[in-house]
């Protein structure tokens, strides 16, 4: 089974990226796929509980912790990002059950999946 | 080893990550506004030692520049597929 890595670098305030690439996620469990999510730079934001794009008129992001339950998909987060936006760990919303990685850790976590999209 | 695409302009954070994520054996191909790269000096602090640059001669002419404009080599889209068909993880 091959292992892809999904990346999000763009906030999900006024952009679409997170959610689609959780909605490639789990349509990739149809095929010989593993699928995870990394959050990076702006992205981050959106494991912190008191994120709300469908304030702005975007999609939820609550939409997709059910699927998040049912399939066990592995959401990274990049520790230096989460600091430098202010995001402290009690803000971190339980659903998501991320993963939080080091930015030292990055390139070799990378490296280690067969395929690596940047949305 | 690895391809990285690098797409994005040099004022777009997210392409300064694409070289740091970088190991020795790695390539990268400039294409989209990741050409800017090639004409800025400044990617050279970023370039690890073991890691191959190569430029898209048809992005790079589409904004505008020559081939000689560009630090690194340049490749066409035939260049390209054999750099994805002689890697086996793309980074993009």
């Amino acid at each position: 089974m091959k292992k892809v890595l999904l990346v999000v670098y763009q906030s999900p305030g006024g952009s679409i990226w997170v959610n689609e690439a959780l909605r490639s996620a789990f349509g990739m469990y149809g095929e010989d796929l593993e699928p995870s999510i990394l959050l990076m730079e702006d992205a981050v934001v959106a494991v912190n509980q008191n994120t709300h794009p469908e304030n702005l008129g975007c999609l939820s992001l609550s939409l997709s912790f059910k699927y998040l339950e049912r399939y066990g998909t592995p959401v990274y987060v990049v520790k230096e990002d989460l600091e430098s936006r202010k995001v402290k760990e009690e803000d971190l919303e339980p659903k998501w059950k991320v993963n939080i990685i080091s930015k030292d850790n990055l390139s070799d976590f990378i490296h280690s999946f067969d395929r690596v999209i940047f949305f | 080893m690895a391809l990285i695409v690098i797409k994005k302009s040099p004022v777009e954070n997210i392409s300064k990550r694409m070289w740091e994520i970088t190991k020795p054996g790695d390539v990268i191909i400039l294409v989209q506004d990741g050409i800017f790269w090639a004409i800025n000096e400044k990617s050279k602090e970023y370039l690890k030692d073991g890691v191959s640059v190569y430029t898209l001669k048809e992005d790079l002419e589409a904004r505008g520049y020559r081939e000689e404009d560009s630090i690194y080599s340049c490749i066409d889209y035939n260049g390209w597929v054999e750099l994805i068909e002689k890697n086996e993880l793309i980074i993009s």
